[in-house]
């Protein structure tokens, strides 16, 4: 447990980063919220907001922590690579990393729908589709390591978000789709790690 | 007595575009300091990332530690330097610690906040300062990774360029670490240096591979290659006399200068000159020169 | 021990040289270690393969004998070698005598006689 915390570590920029990203991230939604509360009591766009706001800032935090790691660059890390433990951190980081994602969601939109009473089925659904866009993001930004792309991207996947869900709230079909997202999730995380480990080895070899 | 390797080469070829490097055979002495002499894009990065494991796309066999095969033995066991993005560029002096522990098992992190601080390098500021480490001068960055390769525990150093981005003063400092760090393996510990600018470095080499073109034009204790080269002087008369005996031939208004294969020397007899024992840095500029020519 | 990097002599033969006068004049003891190789590299702040080669030259000279990996220890000075070595002493000051006489045109008569009456003071002397 400890490893996996201290390996993912290595990969987050500063203890700035961090307490942005593990405390003033999750305060800031839930302010965002509250506010957003006096005037839409109950509401699921509290929720539809808050996993909005999640997507953005998932996305653009990991700019600072595995941009372009999809894709081949020789010289990185010269380092780490002289490491015989340097896979097998990475790896620790990059699951650390997705479990993290899936923590601090869960904690900013079960706080909020429990304090916020917001219909729990769709709370969830809500959640799904939000992680799996996530995934999708993130799966394609890691090809980039220039922040414009990085930005590009988060709009565009926040959009699709909006849009689909739009498309999909109004049929009574969230359980099939929530089942289906995750499946999907899965896959693809699973893809993106393999893509990633295949990269890493490639950059021993020119 | 000094027959034993760190690391012995065989048939080690990596092709690129522009240039090949192509070591048919070569063998690190163990408990020396080698020096890796060339111009730069002589292969010298190139040879020393394949022998640190950073670049694994070579063909050939490389021993290391008398038959060790163990990757994470040999890789625990050397420490290896190098001049591009060696950290990731945002880990502060701390990160740097708390990283190395992870990667490596023999690492100390009091050793190397205290080689940090000798080395100059404000640690009482540490905590406080979160500069990254591509935010710092490139002397600074290589006195970071010089404090963090010594900081660990290994058998052989592997340092590219170490000299090139330090003062002077930080040189000879440098030059001291190497001893000691060879005193405290007690004929044990090796290491391997590559450098363009061999004159800075000349006190602390016992071994010499000097590179060209991808290729070992020589190699040898430098003690034997001082025995082996000898440099001669003499009057512009003589000149077209030993042109064609000599290893290397330099004219000037004022006479020659060159350097003479001591099996060759005889064939000057009778001829007025005067005779040197070279530095290191002489015999690297006339091997390198003669090297080119026959390119 | 004092090195003069660019005298002409090679460093290793300055150490060599030092060592030999140290040994010859007992300040190493019969069977006491030299110090280690490596450790006199960097208090020199000189190469290790210099240092090697210095004790190697005293190895060869008869002095030190070397025991792998422990270091090279001084020989037991038997008087035997001690008169080798103080006749090959005298000798060159002999030749340095007689180069000096040639140079100043003193006749070899005159030399050697100049040896006797030296000789002859110096037994007073005593």
């Amino acid at each position: 447990m400890k490893d996996y915390i201290e390996s993912y570590h290595m990969f987050l920029p500063d203890k700035k980063f961090r307490f942005l990203l593990y405390m003033v991230y999750p305060l800031a939604v839930w302010v965002l919220l509250y506010i957003e509360s006096i005037f839409l009591n109950g509401s699921f766009i509290l929720v539809f907001t808050a996993a909005t706001v999640i997507i953005a800032v998932e996305c653009l935090a990991d700019f600072f922590v595995f941009a372009g790691y999809a894709r081949k660059e020789s010289g990185r890390n010269e380092y780490l690579k002289t490491s015989v433990k340097y896979t097998q951190l990475l790896k620790k980081a990059i699951l650390s990393d997705i479990v993290r994602r899936i923590l601090s969601t869960l904690l900013i939109i079960s706080v909020t729908a429990a304090v916020l009473k917001v219909q729990l089925r769709l709370t969830i659904y809500l959640l799904i589709s939000a992680y799996f866009f996530i995934t999708v993001a993130l799966f394609s930004l890691r090809f980039f390591d220039f922040f414009a792309a990085y930005n590009f991207i988060t709009i565009i996947v926040v959009m699709l978000y909006i849009g689909f869900n739009v498309f999909i709230l109004d049929k009574s079909i969230l359980t099939i789709t929530s089942i289906v997202l995750i499946i999907l999730s899965l896959l693809l995380i699973l893809l993106h790690i393999r893509i990633l480990f295949r990269v890493v080895k490639e950059e021993y070899y020119d | 007595m000094y027959k034993s390797n760190v690391i012995s080469i065989n048939n080690l070829s990596k092709k690129f575009k522009s240039f090949a490097l192509d070591i048919p055979s070569l063998d690190i002495p163990k408990g020396f300091a080698t020096a890796l002499i060339g111009e730069n894009g002589a292969g010298k990065s190139t040879f020393i990332n394949i022998l640190a494991g950073v670049r694994l796309d070579y063909k050939g066999t490389i021993d290391y530690f008398n038959g060790e095969k163990e990757e994470r033995v040999i890789r625990e066991n050397i420490g290896y330097t190098g001049p591009g993005n060696y950290f990731m560029p945002h880990w502060t002096i701390a990160q740097i610690a708390e990283a190395s522990e992870l990667l490596f098992e023999k690492f100390n992190k009091d050793k190397f906040y205290e080689i940090c601080r000798l080395l100059g390098i404000e640690v009482s500021g540490i905590k406080k300062q979160n500069k990254g480490f591509n935010k710092l001068s490139d002397g600074m960055k290589m006195k970071v990774v010089l404090a963090n390769v010594f900081a660990r525990e290994t058998k052989m150093l592997l340092l590219d360029e170490p000299a090139s981005p330090l003062d002077p003063l930080m040189r000879d400092k440098l030059c001291q670490m190497i001893r000691e760090y060879l005193e405290q393996g007690n004929g044990e510990s090796s290491v391997l240096f590559s450098t363009h600018n061999i004159a800075d470095m000349e006190n602390v080499t016992d071994y010499a591979i000097i590179m060209e073109k991808g290729k070992v034009a020589e190699h040898g204790f430098v003690e034997d290659l001082k025995e082996k080269y000898i440099l001669v002087k003499g009057e512009n008369e003589d000149a077209d006399k030993v042109k064609d005996i000599l290893f290397s031939f330099q004219k000037s208004n004022y006479g020659f200068e060159g350097m003479c294969l001591a099996e060759n020397i005889d064939k000057l007899a009778g001829i007025n000159i005067s005779r040197e024992v070279p530095e290191l840095s002489q015999i690297s500029i006339a091997v390198m020169k003669k090297y080119t020519q026959l390119m | 021990m004092r090195i003069i990097q660019n005298s002409g002599v090679p460093i290793y033969q300055q150490i060599a040289g030092q060592f030999k006068e140290d040994i010859l004049a007992g300040k190493f003891k019969q069977g006491e270690f030299l110090p280690s190789i490596r450790g006199l590299a960097k208090d020199l702040r000189i190469s290790v393969i210099t240092t090697m080669k210095a004790y190697e030259e005293l190895e060869k000279n008869g002095l030190v004998t070397a025991v792998q990996g422990k270091g090279y220890y001084v020989n037991a000075q038997d008087s035997e070698m001690l008169r080798e070595q103080h006749i090959r002493k005298m000798e060159e000051y002999l030749l340095n005598a007689i180069s000096a006489a040639r140079i100043a045109n003193v006749p070899d008569s005159e030399l050697i006689e100049i040896l006797r009456m030296l000789i002859e003071t110096e037994e007073s002397g005593e």
